[in-house]
This record gives structure tokens, C-alpha cells and sequence, in this order.
């Protein structure tokens, strides 16, 4: 039991430092490869750049090179990596060297006849990762699937390591950036171009004179910016990664010190004997490291393998998080000596930590005294008054934590909440336990004749080791409910938000709601499709895209005011809802609150902006909330952004319907389904719609919940088998007394039980405590999100319901083994 | 005097018990006979290894003889299943072991009561009977008190208190005073002679100390698994 605890502890470090380093490793090595030497770039909406601005800026002075750039993400068609992830880059080859890196295998064609590769139309540069991945040598054909229909390239070079070779983990292909146009219908578009200076280019005049020419066609901003998103992501996945482990960590911790006490105490008598016959103290604590130093090494390599399995599934669960952020999605692992490390520090660490008390315990008491054991245990018996003093004085300053001191920082606020959280369960078992346990014994006894007294027995009579079952089972459970509470939140938030700006609106968009980044924009004509479609009443016409503020990009949208000042709600902070939104509407702007923080402006202030019209000056007329990231974002009126950038149509449209919505909507479609297919989301559609987003980011968290619960199932195992296997007599002399083996097992599952319950009670608590922070301060900080607490009592209640029977399950095994002790051994001395 | 009481408290017939140990069978018992009639203060006396310990379990459905039969208050105990013969037992027979056995979070009252919470009954339902055993043994002022708060005979009086609270038909005491000075085993023993002359039950002790013999009514010594010798010595004793 103590190698698994140790194990678990390693298994779960080392799995997450793997998971998450690969991550890391991967979508810094992408974001670096893929922006190469540029020190500039054009980005457009969802549609892309117009390639004919390619031509327009090439010649302006200080540009050495413009490399343009279109991104794919394919999957692969054949067998045994159908479904696999493939990226596939746009280049041109002539121009893109300048940019990025290539590397090509001396024996393949790209490092002789470059021409070759342009001219063929389905000639594929693969890397050499994906040539031995797939099995693909020159002239063999990769057969892909993309949105346009399946696509088949002849692999005409490979590309060594070093370079583009490394973007993606190696999953990347690269072809003509014109022949990829025309592959996946894109023709005249490009994702991305990337700017090369000169060495000595005057950087503000280069994007002064680019930005002119490009109009508002398209967005100028600094490649370094992509650095901050990419730190943005890496600082979420870190963030949950050192949540987790610090609540698994913990809780191994404290079952390792748990099993390890149990060993310990087991050899009592045996390190009594040897200290009767003239070892020292000293020593006998010295056989008490070793052996914990030998079961830290058998669980550190223990833990380390399960954790290499581990990092697996953390790392698929990280690459689907990186990839809905980033478009990464991680294909390897990383295996880095640091995670071995690490696992090696956590098992020794908590080994070692582990025996420190049971090892000073085991020499503390005189060795004739353990060898001549009478029977019955000595034990302190605190006076009630000294008892409720304790917990009461521990319990206020608890809650003065938890209310009172709200000033200082959020995550220290959680720290203290959390770790005095689990010392005062701590104390609670220790010292209000058994007082509990007493005061309800007639109770007890009252509803579970015949062995209602002797319930809890197994609990008393070690003390020490179901406190810190209890703080085990609390940091676990309140570990869980945060997470709980912390989904809840943010699906409430997304739902409540989106919601409570369109009250009976129903969302439109082109393109699955659920697929982030595969939306496309709705065309200005279908928008009048809808517009005029019988029984809708009003429709809010909503554009995004994104400018250069002070060097920083930052979100824009246009929408249509008026119908939003009639309809709708504004999320403001400061002003009321309708008079923002005919402010807007008469040409002022409206900033979100992290803009407001990042750029140190306020309502009331003109906030001056660069349009392909030239700068504009908006007075701010109130601030709103908004998840647009760490810049924030601004808003206008739509015929205001009309009026000086450029539109390709409508990121989504909210309308209302008079009438029956469903014949209303079913019309809407039949209208436009030459254009686009058009989704809806209304009513609990909504509710989903925010859900997913947020599972986004929570699956990582469900798995560390499953594992947790785990560990919480075997300390509630461990703390009875140890109970039950030092009370042999005292189970033996309930048989003699004449308890049959049903009252036994009954009595020791009442125990597991009862153990259980108190830990729910508690953690439940401490995971509501620490999830107030969490919510209000720690993720606010961390994800720039202003996030509603919220806590769902039916999820709290099945999640009671569901370490009840983690506990009933874990309470069955030492139920078994202690049923069958002979009466007889009532009479045998110990 | 009752119905039962016309036939023996303990009979044994023809019994054996054999353990296997890793070296091979050990005979614990080897054909024991005996009758005990109620009200009679029975000592078992014989070297460590002689069976005596085994006998006692037997008799007290702790175990299961090898072959042969015990019956206790006219019920077969050896064709029993271990629940049932705990069933049994806590309605009919008190056992007190010699390390005072008692169960250390409990108080001493709630001790005393073990038998017969496991049997259904209430605490508050037997405070007549634990005021009197209380008062009988003299042991009243640690009626909320914890094991580890008594001394040795304090304990072992609490352990005889909770042996005779079912009003058991037969007392089985398993070196009752092997961790007690002379002066406190002296009281012991006078509280079994007290409460087999008072409520009329088969007492079975078995000792090593000779002094236990003083209060028996019978000596029963036991060698190699068999009865060495069975003397009543009050009977045989002129007068």
C-alpha cells in the first residue's frame, strides 16, 4: 500500500511534467518555426488576406522579403493513421526561405529542382518524421481528407529535421502556397503573409506605409505578438497542471505517511526488542528511513512507468486543449530527464517525509512498556472544555480566512484556505471526532439496533491515523468539488452572458457552433435573406475582427446598435445597458474591462484609433465585460465600422422572432440554403453551446478527479485494514461477546462509512471555500475572465452520493479479511 | 432453580481437538469426559500446552472440536455455526480472559452491556442491572470511565461484570488473574465464588495459580490432553 501511494504521487508528477513539457516544447518550437525571421505580418478575418495585397506591398522600402502562408489542418485517409492530424503549409517556395527554414534530405529532389516542386500540381514536401511515421517514401502518394474532398499528393522531397521539419511535432507537409489555393478552393486568399526587414529598415515607417496600402483589407501587426498568445496558452495548461498536482501530490503524501505509520507500527514490538537488546534510538530510526527510502525507490520506478502511461493520456488531453487554442495539436511525447527527476524528488520526498513521525513515534515510548503491552492502549483524554476550545479557536480562524481576509492575493488567499483547511479537519478528527462519535452513540444505537454503540470504535482507537484519513478524503473531495464548482462557474458565465445580452434571441451562424475555429462569416446577403424573412422582428448584425492598438492587437466589433438598445442588454459595467448601446449608436465606443486595465483609460476619455480612413478620434462611452483575452476589446456601431473598415459579412446574427420560432427558422433556412447552412442556437441549445466551450478545458481536470478519487478510495481502505489488523483482539473478544460475522462486516462498513461521510461534509466545504477565490480571483488573474461563481447543489449532492460509494466499495475488502478472526484469538496474548 | 437446571451446565464427550501447525498435528485434546453440574465453582489446573485452554474454547463455541461432543445448557455447541454459536454464547455464556479484554473506547458501562447491545438491547434499557453489577463488584465510581483509566483488578472485575450481566447459565474464565498481584487476584476469585453461590451458574476456570483452587469446588488437572485427576476437595474435606 505505501509503494502504490508513493507511486501514485510519482506516477502523477512525472506523467504531468512529461504531458506538459511536451506540450510546451511544442507550441513554443511551432509559434518560432512558423514565424521564422518575420518581424511583420498580414492577417485577415476568417476569409484571409486578398493575395493581390502581396504585390502591393513588396516593393515598399525596408522589406527584404514577403512570404505568403496558407494553413491546413488535413486528416490522413489510409490506414493505420486514418483520422491522424496532418498540417499541411502553403509557401512559396521561392520567396519562403527567406522566412523559414528548410532543410532538405540530400537525396531527394527539393535539395536540386525547387521548380519541380511548383510545377507539379499535387507535388507534397513531407518531413521525415511523417515519412517514417507513414511509411512514405518519394513518389508515393499521401492520400488526405480536407474539407473540400479527399486529396492525393506525390511526395516529391523530404525535409530533415531543423527548421519547418520541426513545426507540429514533425506532422507537417508543405506545398506551393497557389497550387494548395486551388486544392482546397481558396483561390485568391491567402491565412497569412510574413514581412522580412531589411537590417537597417525604419520599422515605423515600413508599417506606417504598409498599413496604407493595405487599407482596411487587412491587419498589420507585429509577429511577436503571436509569442504572447502562445505564453498565454502555456500559462492555462501550467496553471492546471500545478493545481492538480499539488492537490495529488498532497493527498499521496498523506496516504504514504499513513501506510508508512502502519508499517511502523506493526514493528513495534520489534524495535522495541531491539532496543531492549542495546540499539539506540538513534538507529532504530535510521531502519525506519531505510526501509521507507526502499519502498520510495520501488514506487518511485513503479510510478515513474505507470507515469510514462499516464503522460499519454495527458498529453491528448493537453493536445485537444492547445489544439482549440492554437491549432497544435501534440503527436509526441517529449520524454525529458526533468520529468524523471521530479518523479524521482516527489517519491523521496514523500517516503522520506512519510517516516519522520512514525519513526520518532516508534522511539518515543520506554521498550519494556511496548514489549509488556497490557492489552489496552494509554491514550490522552482531553477535557471537553480543552477539546471545543481547540476546535472553535480553530474553526474562527478558518472562517476569518476564508471571509475576512479577502484583501490579500488571491492564490496565497487559496493556499491558506486550502492547507489550514485540511489541518483543521485534521484537528476535527482528532479532537472533535471522538467527542462526536460519543455524543451520537445513542442515536446510533437508536437507529442501527444492535451495533449502533460499537459504530466508530475502529475510528477512535487510531486517532492520529483517521485524521489524516479525513484530511486525505477532504483535500480530495474539496480538490473535486473546486473543479466542479469552477465548470459550473464558467458554463453559467458563458450561458448567463450570452444569454442575458440577447434575452429570447436566437444565435445564428454559418458553419458548426460547436467547431471554434471552422465557423465561417455570414455573407451580406444572406444576412438580408434573414432580415426579411416573415416573423423576424429584429435582427443584430455582429462583425469581429482584429486592429493594432499601441502595437498590440486587439479585438474589434461592430454590431448593430439600435437593435441591441431594443432587444438586447449590453454586458456593462459602469452605465446602463440601453443608454451604452444609443451611445454607440450615435458614433462614440465602448471598451471591455480588460482593455480598459491593460491601456489605463477610462469612460469619458477619446481614445484615438488607426483606420484605413485614417485615425479616428471615439469618446469612450462606458465599459463592458467581455472574454476576448489579455487586450481586451472595443465596440462600435456596425454602420460606424462600415463607415471606416472594410467588412466581408457577419461573424453571427442574433434575431427575434414573433411567433412560432420553429416555421420561422425552418423559412430561413429554405431561404438561404443556397448560401450558407446556417445553425441556430436558442433556449438549452445555448446552455450546451457554453458547456462544450468550457470542456475545452476540462477534461484534463475530470481525469485528476477520477485519480484523486482513487486515492481517496484507498486511504478509507487503508485506514480500516490498519485499524482492523491491530484490533485483531479486540475483534476476536467482540466474537467471544457474541457478535456474529454479519455484525462484524457491518460494523467496520458503518466505520468506512461514517469516515467517508465526515470527509464529504468537510471537503465539500473546503472546496466551496477555496472555490471562491478560484473563481473570483485566481482564474481572473490567470485567464484575464471575469467569471460569475456559481455552484450547482445537484452536482455537489451526486458527487456526496458518489464517495459514499467510493467508501462503501473501499470499506468491503477489510470487511472481508477481519470477519473471518477466530473467537479464540480473544485469549491469546498479543 | 429452572428446567435446565435438572440437567448438567457443561457435558463433554469423547473429545479431541487436533491443530495442524507447519510441522505437523498437534493433539490438543485427547478424549476429555466431563459433566458440570450448575452451581458449581470448577478449576482447571495442568502444565502450559496440556489442553486446558482448549477445552475452554471448546465448551465456549470458540472453536470446534476434531472429533466427540459438547453441550452447554442442553444445546449441542460443537454442531453450531460460528454465528450461531456467538448467538448462543451471548445469551448463555460469559467468557473472561486474562487480559482484561475489554474494548478501550467504550466506558466501562458501556462494556459491561456488550452482550446485549450485540443482542438487540439498549443502553438505557439495562441501567437497573449495570447500577447493581456496578455495586456488586464495587466498581460503581468508574462507571464512565475508559479502560486505560483502571487498574488491572478493576478491569478484570468490569470484564466478570460483563460476563455475568446476561445472566449466563455458565461463566467461562481463561486465566482470569495470570496479570494480577496476590491481593487483587484474592478479590477476584472471591467475586466468582460470590457469583457462583448467588446465582446458582457453572463456573470453569482455568489457572496456574494454586490459590484459585481455595475458592473451586472442584480440581480438575489436565495432562497431555487428558483429565490427570478430578477431585472435589470441599466434599472430600470432613465437616
Amino acid at each position: 500500500m505505501t509503494i502504490l501511494a508513493i507511486a501514485t504521487a510519482v506516477a502523477l508528477a512525472s506523467g504531468l511534467e512529461m504531458a506538459s513539457r511536451s506540450v510546451e516544447a511544442e507550441l513554443e518550437r511551432t509559434a518560432d518555426v512558423l514565424a521564422g525571421s518575420a518581424e511583420l505580418e498580414i492577417t485577415g478575418g476568417p476569409a484571409g488576406v486578398p493575395e493581390e495585397l502581396l504585390s502591393l506591398i513588396e516593393d515598399v522600402h525596408g522589406i527584404r522579403a514577403a512570404a505568403p502562408l496558407l494553413e491546413a489542418t488535413l486528416r490522413v485517409r489510409a490506414e493505420p493513421h486514418l483520422g491522424e492530424a496532418l498540417h499541411l503549409l502553403g509557401v512559396d517556395l521561392l520567396a519562403d526561405t527567406e522566412v523559414r527554414a528548410y532543410k532538405f534530405n540530400q537525396d531527394s529532389v527539393g535539395a536540386r529542382d525547387t521548380m519541380r516542386l511548383i510545377l507539379a500540381e499535387d507535388s507534397v514536401v513531407v518531413t521525415e518524421e511523417l515519412s517514417h511515421r507513414l511509411s512514405l517514401g518519394l513518389n508515393e502518394t499521401l492520400e488526405l481528407d480536407s474539407d473540400t474532398g479527399p486529396v492525393d499528393l506525390k511526395v516529391q522531397a523530404i525535409l530533415r529535421g531543423g527548421g519547418v521539419a520541426d513545426a507540429f511535432g514533425g506532422q507537417v507537409a508543405v506545398m506551393d502556397v497557389y497550387l494548395m489555393q486551388a486544392l482546397l478552393e481558396r483561390q485568391g486568399f491567402l491565412d497569412r503573409i510574413d514581412i522580412v526587414l531589411e537590417d537597417d529598415a525604419d520599422l515605423a515607417n515600413v508599417i506606417m506605409v504598409v498599413s496604407q496600402r493595405i487599407g482596411g483589407r487587412a491587419t498589420l501587426r507585429r509577429a511577436a505578438l503571436r509569442g504572447e498568445w502562445v505564453d498565454s496558452t502555456i500559462n492555462a495548461i501550467r496553471f492546471i497542471i500545478w493545481a492538480i498536482l499539488v492537490v495529488g501530490v498532497l493527498v499521496a503524501a498523506l496516504l504514504s505517511f499513513s501506510t508508512l505509520s502502519l508499517s511502523v507500527d506493526r514493528r513495534n514490538r520489534e524495535f522495541a526488542i531491539l532496543r531492549s537488546t542495546g540499539l539506540e534510538p538513534r538507529r532504530v530510526r535510521r531502519l525506519v528511513y531505510t526501509d521507507a527510502l526502499l519502498f520510495s525507490s520501488v514506487g518511485t520506478i513503479l510510478g515513474i512507468v505507470i507515469g510514462m502511461f499516464l503522460s499519454r493520456i495527458f498529453v491528448s488531453i493537453l493536445s485537444s486543449l492547445s489544439a482549440y487554442l492554437q491549432d497544435v495539436e501534440i503527436q509526441q511525447l517529449t520524454l525529458s530527464p526533468a520529468a524523471v527527476l521530479i518523479g524521482v524528488a516527489v517519491g523521496i520526498v514523500v517516503g522520506i517525509l512519510g517516516s519522520i513521525e512514525p519513526a520518532y513515534r516508534t522511539t518515543a515510548k520506554a521498550p519494556l512498556e511496548v514489549i509488556k503491552n497490557k492489552g489496552v492502549a494509554n491514550r490522552r483524554h482531553h477535557s471537553t472544555t480543552q477539546q471545543t476550545l481547540s476546535f472553535f479557536g480553530l474553526t474562527s480562524v478558518w472562517i476569518f480566512l476564508a471571509v475576512g481576509l479577502v484583501s490579500i492575493d488571491p492564490s496565497v488567499h487559496l493556499g491558506l484556505i486550502f492547507f489550514l483547511g485540511l489541518a483543521l479537519s485534521a484537528a476535527m478528527a482528532r479532537h472533535g471526532f471522538p467527542r462526536l462519535i460519543r455524543t451520537m452513540r445513542p442515536l446510533m444505537e437508536a437507529l442501527i439496533p444492535r451495533i449502533g454503540r460499537f459504530i466508530g470504535t475502529s475510528l477512535l482507537e487510531r486517532p492520529l491515523h483517521t485524521a489524516i484519513t479525513l484530511a486525505t478524503l477532504s483535500g480530495v473531495i474539496a480538490g473535486v468539488t473546486v473543479t466542479m464548482i469552477a465548470v459550473s462557474s464558467l458554463s453559467y458565465t458563458l450561458d448567463d452572458w450570452t444569454a442575458s445580452q440577447y434575452p429570447n434571441g436566437v444565435f445564428v451562424v454559418a458553419g458548426n457552433p460547436l467547431g471554434g475555429k471552422d465557423r465561417e462569416n455570414i455573407s451580406k446577403d444572406t444576412t438580408q435573406l434573414v432580415r426579411t424573412t416573415p416573423g423576424v422582428r429584429a435582427v443584430f448584425d455582429h462583425y469581429t475582427t482584429s486592429i493594432i492598438y499601441k502595437g498590440e492587437e486587439v479585438l474589434i466589433a461592430g454590431s448593430s446598435m439600435v437593435a441591441m438598445a431594443k432587444h438586447g442588454r449590453l454586458p456593462t459595467i459602469d452605465t446602463d445597458p440601453r443608454k451604452l448601446a444609443l451611445a454607440l449608436a450615435r458614433g462614440e465606443i465602448a471598451i471591455s474591462d480588460q482593455f480598459k486595465k491593460r491601456f489605463a483609460i477610462d469612460t469619458g476619455d477619446t481614445l484615438t484609433l488607426s483606420t484605413p480612413r485614417g485615425p479616428r478620434n471615439f469618446r469612450i462611452a462606458g465599459v463592458i465585460r467581455d472574454y476576448a483575452g489579455p487586450t481586451g476589446s472595443l465596440n462600435v456601431d456596425l454602420a460606424v465600422f462600415d463607415g471606416l473598415w472594410p467588412r466581408t459579412g457577419s461573424t453571427n446574427l442574433v434575431i427575434w422572432i414573433d411567433g412560432e420560432i420553429e416555421s420561422v427558422l425552418a423559412e430561413i433556412r429554405r431561404r438561404t440554403h443556397n448560401y450558407h447552412d446556417l445553425f441556430f442556437v436558442y433556449g438549452d441549445e445555448l446552455k450546451r453551446y457554453a458547456s462544450s466551450v468550457v470542456g475545452q478545458f476540462t477534461a484534463m481536470l475530470d481525469i485528476a478527479s477520477y485519480l484523486t478519487a482513487i486515492l481517496g478510495g484507498i486511504a478509507i481502505m487503508n485506514l480500516l485494514l490498519g485499524s482492523t489488523m491491530e484490533r485483531r483482539r479486540e475483534i476476536a473478544l467482540l466474537r467471544s461477546a457474541g457478535a456474529t460475522s454479519h455484525q462484524i462486516v457491518a460494523l467496520i462498513i458503518f466505520d468506512g462509512m461514517l469516515v467517508t461521510s465526515a470527509g464529504v461534509v468537510v471537503g465539500i466545504v473546503l472546496g466551496l471555500a477555496c472555490a471562491y477565490p478560484m473563481i473570483t480571483g485566481v482564474v481572473r488573474n490567470a485567464f484575464s475572465w471575469w467569471v460569475q461563481f456559481s455552484v450547482d447543489t445537484s452536482e455537489l449532492l451526486i458527487l456526496g452520493l458518489l464517495f459514499l460509494v467510493v467508501g462503501f466499495l473501499a470499506s468491503l475488502y477489510p470487511a472481508w479479511q477481519i470477519q473471518g478472526i477466530p473467537a479464540r484469538e480473544a485469549s491469546v496474548p498479543e | 432453580m429452572n428446567n435446565l437446571d435438572n440437567g448438567p451446565a457443561v457435558q463433554t464427550r469423547n473429545l479431541h481437538k487436533t491443530y495442524e501447525d507447519g510441522t505437523g498435528e498437534l493433539q490438543a485434546l485427547r478424549g476429555v469426559d466431563l459433566v458440570v453440574p450448575y452451581g458449581e465453582f470448577v478449576c482447571v489446573l495442568g502444565p502450559s500446552g496440556s489442553g486446558k485452554s482448549s477445552l475452554l474454547h471448546l465448551i465456549g463455541g470458540l472453536d470446534t472440536p476434531t472429533e466427540g461432543s459438547v453441550s452447554v445448557s442442553g444445546t449441542r455447541i460443537d454442531s453450531l455455526t460460528p454465528d450461531a454459536a456467538a448467538v448462543f454464547r451471548r445469551r448463555t455464556v460469559g467468557v473472561v480472559h486474562q487480559f482484561f479484554n475489554l474494548l478501550p473506547s467504550l466506558t466501562v458501562e458501556e462494556n459491561i452491556a456488550t452482550p446485549l447491545l450485540l443482542d438487540g438491547k439498549r443502553l438505557p434499557q439495562l441501567e437497573q442491572e449495570i447500577e447493581e453489577l456496578l455495586d456488586f463488584f464495587q466498581i460503581t465510581a468508574h462507571r464512565y470511565r475508559y479502560p486505560d483509566q483502571l487498574s488491572g483488578g478493576e478491569m478484570q472485575r468490569v470484564a466478570l461484570a460483563r460476563a455475568v450481566l446476561i445472566q449466563p447459565r455458565v461463566i467461562l474464565a481463561d486465566e482470569p488473574t495470570g496479570n494480577l498481584d496476590a491481593k487483587t487476584s484474592e478479590d477476584v476469585l472471591s467475586f466468582f465464588r460470590r457469583t457462583v453461590d448467588e446465582r446458582r451458574i457453572a463456573l470453569i476456570l482455568v489457572t496456574h495459580d494454586l490459590r484459585a483452587t481455595s475458592h473451586a469446588d472442584r480440581i480438575i488437572e489436565m495432562e497431555d490432553g487428558k483429565v490427570k485427576s478430578d477431585i472435589r476437595p470441599l466434599a472430600d474435606r470432613p465437616g
